[in-house]
């Protein structure tokens, strides 16, 4: 083993300064501690995947709609039990529900039908009858004239008499009430059929069961008991029965999925990198003070990291979690890098080796820490909680490692075979020349990245943070469209000075979609102004059917040559106003539409049913566009074209990046610094290629982890100019780069699309600058750079 | 005394012929005494009374049943009009025979069930009904008998408060009295079983 100090005297011991320092440290990991005590009691943890996404004053509003969307339901399970035929549909309905009753702590039936109150509704809006006209019986009683009409009433009043009549004959003459009933009916798909609420769609029957969670589905240790108890209900309800189908759908479903796939990513890869680390450290050191100290580090990094996202941002994402996992291989670097260097000088004192280290461990912390917050310039909140994560997790570590490890450490390191052998290898690695067989390694390796690239795809959309489950995306989808519930991720914002305004404009946007509504784009609105038309448009349906009317009634008394009594009920005076809509119970669907005081005036929401083709959206966006005070929102493509945007700006900020590192390098090293920096760039290159041959498609979070690899795989590089041809910083770089490789390999497990792209494009990169750092070195015979130790 | 006594077992034993029976058996008897033809046609009469109508509505015409696809009601007098309950649907035309109103079963199931309701009353196919409605009655000699149907579901109940038949083979009378206090009496004219429709009708089905 080389004896790296040569002649230098490597004495010293602690100064005063390293014991107040160690001391001082030692006060701020206790307050620590109490910290972290508090923090996982409270649980103040996050799944919302919106969470993660940023907000702005122009999307303020949208985000505000979104959560109140999502509010009412974030409770709800929804199940659809669906057989061929009606009588098998509700034996096996009623097998589910016996089931999911067995264990009430979990799920509360909730009865959806019985909630509407249909006599309370037809009292409520009697009194205005004359003025609720769909709009084909509008366009009917202007243009048909009174005699028509006249004779139409008669046929039925002939005909054999069947249907349920709303109110008596006088009151409404052409019976139009029931049509404006059914055609808000029409709004939902749901029927009731024998007492249950029914659907029909995909060939089947179904039966929609709602439930209510009575405990929070977000659980710590990553149970999935709603998920569980669903299952066996479905067993059940399959029984015997090939044909029936169980579909269960809800925000809670998908925020357990999470939380359990979570736990399970974060054991696996926080535990699996420590447990890697550890052998590591055991194999090269064979010692046990190696390990609990490295241990140690690692531990209070990860901790001050959580402790400080959760007092800057309030409440951490799972996500930062499972990234900040990996941070186990990158933090123990320094830990690692003092125990080798320790290894190879065992007769200096601790505290003069860390004097002897700490430049070149300290550039390297700035550019990994660098490197890490360069995440945080998208303003994507869940970046910058990553970013400020690894950046104060790894100076954590960093820290513990100067000021303690003097301290604690004592005795003579141990030598080992694995550490001697590693640090002899690096002498026999080959080395960049100008020769033939360089240019055709070069050659060859450009070769593999320029068609590595050339296939790449680039993909920028909200799906790469999306982590459920596919075959629960699969029943969200199915069970949305069998219900034909409105998409809430689109929508159209009403704005008004008044409400009437409001209402009224709502009626643009119906009247300037009537067409894409025939031509099958969508099917149609949920609306406020379908249940309360504006002001002026309920006072002419009102003079245009109290006129018809009133000759319909006068013509067939006359043909019946009695006399019919006028109706009983007269008609409300005034209009049907917002207020006492929103104040009566018949409003507790919709109410959620109306959001009230928007800025200086007054908006809702108009959601969208039925949107199956996504190449109709444009269109209905450039219709809404015109109608004044009404505006288009689609939350999703937003959200891509703000990763798209920020995508290209990572790409441009990685270059400036790559070039600053250049020059931070050709400062300290002179001319020498491109071989820090050369075997980076090739990396990063390299990886880019292997996700084109893989197939993987490029996006923001790949971008990302290449500003990171450029921090971490330039610090192989500075530690093999710091010291040439020195086999204990290769040794160092070895372990510290098999423990990053086995972290962010690990990384690639998850099931997050963006975090697996990460975690490739990461593994690939490290592995190669790996390889290709020791190509680059210098030879030690050469050197002349400024401010090396010899 | 004795032939007090004598009449006095006669009226018992009169009582006990019409004596009211259960609920299935009396829907079992009923249909015992139904002629179950695949097609029933003749003429009714209908008197329709409307609250605040100072005259009654009537109208003659005449139906067809057919069993498995519905009814075909023809109003003939004063306004001509046809209507179809099917199953799956109902259909409303004018005199000109255009389509006045249109109604898809599968769209609107609370339609459904009044249709269905229809079918089975005039078909006499009680055992349908008794889901829906309670049944009670009595038989009266060895032909004719009278139900009284109460609905029991909260749908129902918002289209018929209550509907009287009586017949003997064929049904021959229907009470419908509705909720809104309404009421219809439709004296089936003649009734005639057949096999199958002729050409004519099988088109109206359509």
């Amino acid at each position: 083993m080389n004896d790296v100090a040569g002649g230098v005297s490597m004495q010293g011991g602690l100064t005063r300064r390293d014991r107040v320092l160690a001391i001082a440290w030692l006060l701020l990991v206790i307050a620590l501690v109490v910290h972290q005590v508090q923090f996982w009691r409270a649980s103040r943890l996050d799944t919302d995947v919106m969470a993660l996404l940023p907000t702005s004053e122009r999307t303020a509003t949208a985000d505000r709609v979104l959560r109140q969307l999502s509010d009412g339901v974030s409770r709800q399970i929804v199940v659809l039990v669906g057989a061929d035929d009606w009588a098998d549909t509700r034996a096996a309905a009623q097998r589910f529900q016996q089931v999911a009753a067995q264990d009430n702590q979990l799920l509360a039936p909730e009865d959806k039908l019985g909630a509407f109150d249909f006599d309370a509704a037809l009292a409520f809006y009697r009194p205005w009858r004359d003025r609720l006209l769909t709009d084909s019986q509008r366009q009917r009683l202007s243009t048909t004239s009174a005699e028509t009409l006249s004779q139409q009433a008669l046929t039925r009043l002939y005909q054999f008499s069947m249907g349920p009549r709303l109110t008596e004959w006088a009151a409404d003459p052409l019976g139009l009430w029931q049509d404006w009933w059914l055609e808000r009916a029409s709004a939902t798909r749901v029927r009731e059929r024998d007492g249950m609420a029914t659907v029909t769609g995909d060939g089947k029957d179904w039966v929609l069961l709602t439930y209510r969670i009575t405990k929070p589905a977000f659980s710590a240790n990553g149970s999935t008991d709603y998920g569980d108890l669903l299952h066996r209900a479905e067993s059940a309800a399959r029984a015997g029965d090939g044909g029936v189908r169980v579909i269960a759908a809800g925000i809670p479903l998908h925020t357990e999925a999470a939380a359990s796939q979570a736990n399970w990513e974060m054991n696996v890869i926080g535990a699996g990198s420590l447990a890697a680390v550890l052998l590591l450290v055991w194999l090269a050191f064979r010692s046990l003070r190696p390990i609990v100290l490295v241990g140690l580090s690692l531990l209070i990094g990860t901790a001050m990291a959580i402790s400080a996202t959760a007092i800057v941002f309030d409440r951490v994402h799972l996500i930062t979690l499972v990234f900040g996992a990996s941070l186990v291989g990158v933090a123990e670097d320094f830990g690692i890098h003092y125990f080798v260097a320790r290894q190879a000088m065992p007769r200096a004192a601790p505290a003069a080796v860390m004097r002897f280290l700490l430049p070149g461990m300290a550039l390297a912390l700035l550019t990994s820490v660098v490197a890490y917050l360069a995440l945080g310039i998208a303003p994507f909140p869940g970046l910058r909680q990553m970013a400020l994560f690894s950046a104060v997790g790894l100076t954590t570590a960093f820290l513990t490692v100067l000021f303690w490890f003097p301290l604690l450490d004592r005795g003579t390191p141990r030598q080992t075979r694995l550490s001697n052998w590693l640090s002899n290898s690096l002498a026999r690695w080959p080395r960049v020349r100008n020769d033939m067989r360089t240019w055709l390694a070069l050659g060859a390796l450009g070769l593999f990245i320029v068609s590595g690239v050339w296939q790449v795809r680039v993909v920028d959309d909200i799906r790469q943070l999306q982590s459920s489950p596919p075959a629960l995306m699969d029943a969200q989808r199915t069970a949305g469209r069998l219900l034909g519930s409105p998409s809430p991720a689109q929508f159209v914002l009403v704005r008004g000075a008044t409400p009437d305004e409001v209402l009224a404009r709502e009626e643009a946007v119906k009247a300037r979609l009537a067409d894409a509504v025939g031509q099958h784009a969508f099917d149609g609105f949920v609306a406020i102004s379908d249940w309360v038309p504006s002001a002026a448009r309920q006072h002419a349906d009102a003079a245009l059917a109290d006129r018809q009317e009133a000759a319909v009634r006068a013509a067939v008394a006359k043909a019946l040559g009695g006399s019919i009594a006028a109706p009983a009920s007269a008609s409300g005076s005034g209009a049907l106003t917002l207020q006492a809509w929103l104040a009566n119970p018949v409003s507790d669907t919709l109410r959620h539409l109306w959001l009230d005081r928007e800025g200086s005036g007054y908006a809702s929401v108009m959601l969208l049913r039925g949107i199956d083709d996504a190449a109709a959206i444009p269109r209905i966006a450039a219709a809404v566009r015109q109608v004044p005070g009404a505006e288009w929102v689609d939350r999703v493509a937003d959200i891509s074209a703000l990763l798209h945007h920020y995508r290209v700006l990572m790409s441009w900020m990685l270059l400036a990046g790559a070039l600053a590192v250049g020059l931070l390098l050709a400062w300290r090293y002179g001319r020498a610094g491109w071989r820090a920096l050369a075997p980076t760039l090739l990396a990063a290159a390299f990886s880019v290629a292997v996700l084109g041959w893989l197939h993987v498609p490029l996006q923001l979070f790949s971008v990302l982890a290449l500003a990171l690899l450029l921090g971490v795989g330039v610090d192989y590089g500075i530690f093999l100019l710091e010291h040439p041809g020195d086999g204990v910083s290769w040794t160092a770089i070895v372990l510290g780069a098999a423990s990053t490789l086995l972290a962010f390999g690990l990384l690639a497990l998850s099931s997050t699309p963006a975090l697996h792209a990460f975690g490739m494009t990461m593994l690939s990169g490290v592995g190669a600058v790996w390889m290709l750092s020791p190509w680059f070195r210098p030879d030690p015979m050469q050197t002349s750079s400024q401010g090396v130790h010899r | 005394m004795m032939r007090r006594h004598a009449l006095g077992v006669i009226a018992a034993l009169a009582c006990l012929a019409a004596a009211p029976l259960r609920a299935e058996d009396l829907a079992a008897a009923v249909a015992a005494r139904l002629t179950d033809a695949p097609v029933i046609r003749g003429q009714f009469e209908q008197t329709r009374r409307l609250a605040g109508f100072s005259q009654p509505l009537v109208s003659r015409g005449d139906f067809v049943v057919a069993r498995g696809r519905g009814v075909v009601w023809t109003t003939r007098q004063p306004v001509p009009s046809s209507l179809l309950v099917s199953p799956d649907r109902l259909v409303v035309r004018g005199a000109d025979g255009k389509i006045q109103q249109q109604m898809q079963a599968d769209a609107q199931p609370a339609m459904r069930i009044v249709g269905e309701s229809m079918i089975a009353m005039l078909r006499g196919d009680f055992r349908a009904l008794s889901s829906r409605f309670d049944v009670t009655g009595k038989l009266i000699g060895k032909q004719a008998w009278t139900l009284t149907l109460t609905p029991t579901d909260a749908g129902t109940r918002r289209v018929f408060a209550r509907i009287e038949l009586s017949g003997d083979q064929f049904v021959r009378n229907v009470k419908l009295e509705e909720a809104s206090g309404d009421s219809s009496v439709v004296k089936m004219i003649d009734p005639v079983a057949a096999k199958q429709l002729d050409a004519s009708e099988a088109q109206r089905f359509e």
